[in-house]
């Protein structure tokens, strides 16, 4: 097929529009990283776009001598493992549990699980409900809550609709119980969706600022987006950098130390974000596979 | 007693599945924890709420404390900020992704197409704190982005972007398509992907160029999802982005950057004018009015385009 000279045209502006739109969604990730690889009072001249220029992983070396970053490196694993696991279980479970047509009160539990998606009590309430629980200022507060989360349960309750129902008759002839059927039989033909629902929780997690922000005082018990968050804030900059002798870029020059707070702060991110770019892969195939299930009517 | 209450099939089906309903336990007692007792814990927007009485010793105030919020010039300045903020994502924000979702369909080459993809999703998946940080890193007067300005002798003092009351809306709108324009394109790709490809061949066989194909064949296939979309948005219009607007924000910009959700956050960090019960009538105002709008725009959607989410 021929094309004409305004198609072609066409094709060359198209092209151009979207490498640009690529590269300048990808373009500040590479800066931020080529930063935290830099010596920091190197930095400060400027000039540093896609390479490190005076190479040094004494930036990271220094994050982790610290405990407080090392522990909110932990809390975003715990949190993001135990609500990924045993959320994800808790979510099936329930989704299985409402799969039965013709099970009495099945409609009461339906919206159990859709009226939350619509309307909360919002976070005063639900902080003091935390906090007369006995969750504030625990690192229980960034898991026990979200063990159940109603979009999940929609999602997976879809994926389990589309199950055929001989299956678990003919296990239930051999004597199976639900549990047994849950387990040997709903579980694994459910993977995709386990997978979608488990990465949905699990990057909910590692992303989460709020809790920290708001249901905790001690950062010692902070996830590391919550830390992040108040780094670069600057709420927390002064007592952070100040352990560490760095409290001004100019102080740090005059000791000829070459690290910097932007320099630290550049290589808490990346540590931050490494996690995300790791399953990023997985992400892509489930997550939004799983978004297009949702968005089309629960 | 019981058999008045339940018929024998209900007391049948129950026996049936009776370890079946072990399985909602769980989830249950989670969900009324954290998802139900906060709905109930509205009653201290009601209340003079006091940490020491609870809900159940705090004294009634009656509406009191709505009075009190909306006398606030925060309210005010929240109010007008979400909705300037959101109506501004709307504009802008909202046909961007129909736009790109239309040029990436037109990529000849599928590994390019696929590799733009796969790049510009990448953002939606970081956080709001990763976004902020890194975008006050690229736009801080060292940054890049000042760095190539002042090379290219486009200004001779750096800019204090983040700083500057009048790029903030800019930047906040731009930030949001950085970190979801690719992202939101998923949906109307996969819309487009339904489109049968024998519609494409005969306007071919017409002679009808590739431009007037998009015009009229998919545009017009895909306009049930643009809608819908639009639809969802307007519904959100008091959700102008919480998480962006708490980790962009900073002092110099605090007039335009507090939204009712900041506002609401605020009652319980530090700096807000208001006690919790005040505080709380806030959220739930935010939350009532949120929920009326989905719904109008749903029922609206339902009756005069057949798309509808509820």
């Amino acid at each position: 097929m021929k094309l004409s000279r305004g198609e072609r045209t066409f094709d060359i502006f198209n092209v151009v529009v979207m490498t640009l739109f690529a590269a300048i969604c990808l373009y500040p990730f590479i800066y931020v990283i080529a930063l935290s690889f830099n010596d920091g009072t190197d930095a400060m001249r400027g000039g540093i776009y896609f390479f490190p220029r005076k190479f040094t992983l004494e930036n990271y070396a220094k994050l982790f001598e610290d405990n407080r970053i090392i522990g909110s490196f932990f809390i975003s694993v715990f949190r993001t493992v135990m609500v990924a696991t045993f959320g994800t279980l808790v979510n099936a479970m329930f989704a299985y549990g409402i799969s039965k047509s013709d099970m009495p009160f099945r409609k009461f539990f339906n919206w159990m699980i859709v009226i939350p998606m619509y309307f909360g009590g919002g976070i005063i309430p639900y902080f003091l409900i935390c906090k007369s629980l006995g969750l504030t200022n625990t690192i229980w507060v960034y898991v026990i809550p979200w063990l159940a989360t109603p979009f999940h349960i929609m999602l997976l309750r879809v994926s389990i609709k589309e199950l055929p129902e001989s299956l678990e008759e003919s296990a239930f002839l051999d004597g199976a119980g639900y549990w047994i059927i849950f387990v040997r039989i709903i579980l694994p033909l459910l993977k995709p969706a386990l997978a979608t629902v488990i990465l949905l929780a699990g990057i909910g997690q590692w992303n989460d600022w709020m809790d920290g922000t708001i249901m905790v005082s001690n950062s010692k018990l902070w996830p590391l987006q919550t830390l992040l968050l108040s780094i670069l804030q600057g709420t927390d900059m002064m007592a952070f950098f100040k352990e560490k002798n760095l409290s001004t870029a100019g102080g740090a020059m005059a000791r000829k130390i070459s690290i910097t707070p932007e320099s630290l702060k550049m290589a808490m991110m990346v540590i931050t974000v490494v996690p995300i770019f790791m399953i990023y892969p997985f992400a892509q195939k489930y997550f939004i596979k799983g978004i297009m299930v949702g968005s089309v009517k629960g | 007693m019981k058999k008045i209450l339940l018929s024998d099939q209900t007391r049948h089906l129950m026996k049936k599945y009776r370890t079946l309903y072990l399985f909602l336990i769980p989830g249950a007692i989670i969900m009324i924890l954290f998802a139900y007792l906060p709905m109930g814990g509205l009653v201290m927007v009601f209340q003079l709420y006091d940490p020491v009485s609870g809900f159940f010793g705090s004294k009634w105030v009656g509406f009191e404390n709505f009075a009190r919020v909306f006398s606030t010039p925060v309210f005010g300045r929240a109010l007008r900020n979400t909705l300037v903020i959101s109506g501004l994502k709307l504009l802008i924000g909202f046909p961007m992704p129909v736009i790109f979702a239309l040029m990436l369909n037109e990529l000849r080459h599928q590994r390019f197409k696929k590799t733009v993809q796969t790049i510009t999703y990448i953002p939606n998946f970081v956080s709001w704190v990763i976004v902020s940080g890194i975008w006050y890193s690229m736009l801080s007067s060292s940054g890049v982005v000042n760095e190539i300005l002042l090379k290219l002798g486009l200004i001779s003092d750096p800019i204090l972007f983040m700083q500057n009351k009048a790029l903030f809306y800019p930047i906040i709108i731009f930030t949001d398509l950085w970190k979801s324009l690719g992202y939101n394109t998923i949906f109307y790709i996969s819309s487009i992907a339904t489109i049968p490809t024998e519609i494409y061949e005969a306007a071919e066989i017409d002679g009808a160029s590739r431009f007037r194909q998009a015009i009229y064949i998919t545009i017009p296939s895909i306009s049930g999802t643009i809608a819908l979309l639009f639809i969802m948005q307007v519904g959100g219009l008091l959700n102008a982005g919480f998480d962006q607007l708490w980790t962009m924000g900073n002092v110099a910009v605090r007039d335009m950057a507090d939204i009712l959700d900041t506002a609401v956050l605020r009652t319980l960090t530090s700096g807000s004018i208001y006690d919790l019960s005040t505080g709380a009538a806030l959220g739930m105002f935010k939350s009532v009015v949120g929920l009326l709008l989905f719904f109008i725009t749903n029922w609206v959607s339902k009756k005069f385009i057949d798309e509808s989410i509820v």
